[in-house]
């Protein structure tokens, strides 16, 4: 069991409970209940676990911050969608566009990671914000291959699909159809996703972008040629986008600008990362539970708090459930002040007895 | 054999120019397998910006740089230390959100290629977590392995620097001012440590240091630096006693 999560347990007990815990109720969820709404939120987490993830491994461990991410998403939900439209809805044509799109993803990620030497810090991720944007753009122009603003409707394998009755639940009385063995198959894909980066950033090569991270002349002055570690640094990060981008595809049965390239995607992935925290890959897990249960829930939670008096009133009207978006800016700021290092950071800098840092001592030579 | 033997590393005609100021001037040394060149001269001499020609941290303006007889002025830095020219820098540079065996195990998975294996867990490699220990018990590190890099004290994060150049095994070894901002107590060790290299290892050493009493153990030879140029070179004690040195160097230090 340790071995399959790399070792890399995360830094403490509670939050390797709630880890724990997030796992088994995204596992057993669609066999204990038949509300559309929840499998739905419970699918979108599944998506952006490895999602976040594959950002974590770019902007925490490479420290390549990189806003091009989105594209890379959209990439795999085009390339699954339009795989699935020309062969009649198989599996091979599915995967085909979803290879397809990793190929065209890994150049794209390759490109990424040689600008970045190019242009520096802030510059670079005002290039790569712009990328996404114009790639947003031509998503919306591109109507003959892309479907334009609509975006492109597709029907899924048979035997994915929800039309398909396979079994029902005996207890919870919940029928097993396609959509939920497709459910399990995003599962188990993301799983797999999330697992290998986790063994990527514990190996050699991870052990390597952090020290990139932390000091890239040093780590070319220890024999690293720090370029090439950035490029596969973004590759991978580009590929594992690009296969979360094809899982969401799949389960919408829809594919859009609005779905995988807007701004909004790229601001969940960014709320997800400073919540959960970009130290480790954990962070993914908690953040995408945090913001996309918000996104979901907060406004009902809201309506169920505060009266209805109350939020009718002038003086309570940011009280009201429709201000549920001010609630979460509200959330993420207070985050950034109570833990600017995330969920998952929030222990590492406890009490640990060398934390405090080391007062340098004399320098006597330039 | 009677021939001379290819120096380890060596400068010819070496020079670099900021703008209108040459801070290393026609520089041509060698240095040789087993020796220790104590490299002196004040601030400002280019004592570290010859050390960053050598490692490839700067491209000199003219002049080459051989390695064994191969000439690696074009190489980059990561291709320097993979080929053997092993440097400690003066500044601390090292990772410091890291913990003090990680920066020493980045060291020795370094000189083993392993790098860009992404299928193995750090924590299996046959033997490089052995030698990272090795490597931290030779500076006395080994109980402070966990710690982060930045919590260390001053002298701890000279001696892991130390160490990390050791782990890397090269054929050059480069060091700028080793024992800078250490604690009295603290200096022997790498003294020691310096005086093993060259004489069990028999390899090349670069030493850039101020403490005559370091200089006057370890050295085989002394290069003076000033205003960027060689102005003595050989014996230390010869060296020592030569006026100009005496006027640049010493006169400047004694008064």
């Amino acid at each position: 069991m340790k071995r399959l999560i790399s070792y890399d347990l995360p830094a403490n007990a509670w939050i390797a409970a709630l880890v724990a815990a997030i796992v088994l109720i995204l596992a057993v969820l669609p066999l204990t209940t038949p509300s559309i709404r929840s499998v739905n939120m419970a699918a979108k987490i599944i998506v952006f676990i490895p999602l976040a993830a594959s950002f974590i491994l770019l902007i925490g461990y490479t420290g390549i911050v990189s806003f091009a991410h989105t594209v890379f998403f959209g990439i795999g939900g085009y390339g699954l969608a339009l795989g699935l439209l020309n062969s009649d809805a198989s599996v091979s044509g599915m995967l085909t566009g979803l290879m397809l799109g990793v190929a065209l993803s890994a150049v794209f990620g390759l490109i990424i990671a040689l600008l970045s030497l190019r242009i520096r810090a802030i510059y670079f991720a005002m290039v790569t914000l712009v990328a996404a944007l114009v790639t947003s753009q031509l998503a919306s122009r591109l109507t003959w291959l892309t479907g334009g603003q609509d975006g492109v409707s597709f029907d899924i394998p048979d035997a994915l699909s929800p039309g398909v009755r396979y079994w029902t639940v005996p207890f919870s009385d919940v029928p097993v159809t396609g959509k939920v063995l497709l459910y399990y198959a995003l599962f188990a894909i993301a799983a797999l996703s999330f697992l290998a980066m986790l063994r990527i950033v514990n190996s050699p090569f991870g052990r390597v972008l952090q020290a990139i991270r932390e000091n890239e002349f040093r780590a070319s002055a220890l024999g690293y040629p720090t370029t090439w570690y950035k490029a596969v640094s973004s590759i991978l990060a580009a590929v594992f986008a690009t296969i979360a981008g094809g899982l969401y595809a799949a389960w919408l049965g829809y594919v859009g600008p609005g779905s995988t390239l807007s701004l909004n995607v790229l601001t969940d992935i960014l709320l997800i990362i400073v919540i959960g925290g970009s130290g480790s890959l954990y962070g993914a897990i908690l953040g995408a539970v945090v913001i996309i249960v918000s996104e979901n829930y907060l406004q009902s939670l809201i309506e169920l708090l505060i009266p209805v008096s109350i939020a009718k009133s002038p003086a309570g009207t940011l009280l009201s459930g429709d201000r549920w978006l001010l609630w979460l800016g509200v959330l993420y700021v207070v985050a950034i002040y109570l833990v600017p290092e995330g969920i998952v950071g929030m222990t590492r800098s406890g009490g640990r007895p060398g934390d405090r840092r080391a007062i340098p001592g004399p320098n006597h030579s330039r | 054999m009677s021939e001379p033997a290819t120096a380890a590393i060596s400068a010819t005609d070496l020079s670099i120019r900021f703008g209108g100021h040459v801070a290393v001037n026609n520089v041509s040394c060698q240095f040789y397998d087993g020796k220790l060149t104590a490299i002196l001269g004040p601030n400002g001499a280019g004592k570290t910006t010859f050390f960053n020609l050598l490692s490839g941290q700067l491209a000199p303006t003219s002049g080459q740089i051989h390695f064994y007889g191969k000439d690696i002025t074009r190489y980059s830095v990561s291709h320097r230390a993979k080929i053997g020219v092993g440097r400690a820098f003066q500044l601390t540079n090292l990772f410091p959100k890291l913990s003090t065996f990680e920066n020493v195990r980045l060291a020795v998975q370094a000189r083993g290629n392993l790098g860009f294996d992404m299928a193995r867990l750090s924590v299996d490699l046959p033997g490089v977590n052995e030698q990272a220990e090795f490597y931290l018990e030779k500076v006395a590190l080994l109980s402070k392995g966990d710690l982060d890099v930045r919590s260390l004290s001053h002298g701890d994060q000279r001696k892991l620097e130390v160490a990390m150049l050791l782990a890397l095994e090269p054929k050059v070894f480069m060091f700028d001012e080793p024992t800078a901002g250490m604690t009295i107590d603290e200096v022997p060790i790498i003294v020691e440590l310096i005086q093993a290299i060259k004489q069990t290892e028999g390899r090349a050493i670069l030493l850039v240091e101020h403490k005559m009493d370091i200089i006057k153990t370890l050295a085989d030879r002394i290069v003076i630096f000033h205003n960027g140029e060689v102005i003595a070179d050989g014996d230390p004690n010869e060296v020592m006693s030569m006026p100009i040195v005496q006027d640049v160097y010493l006169g400047r230090a004694l008064a």
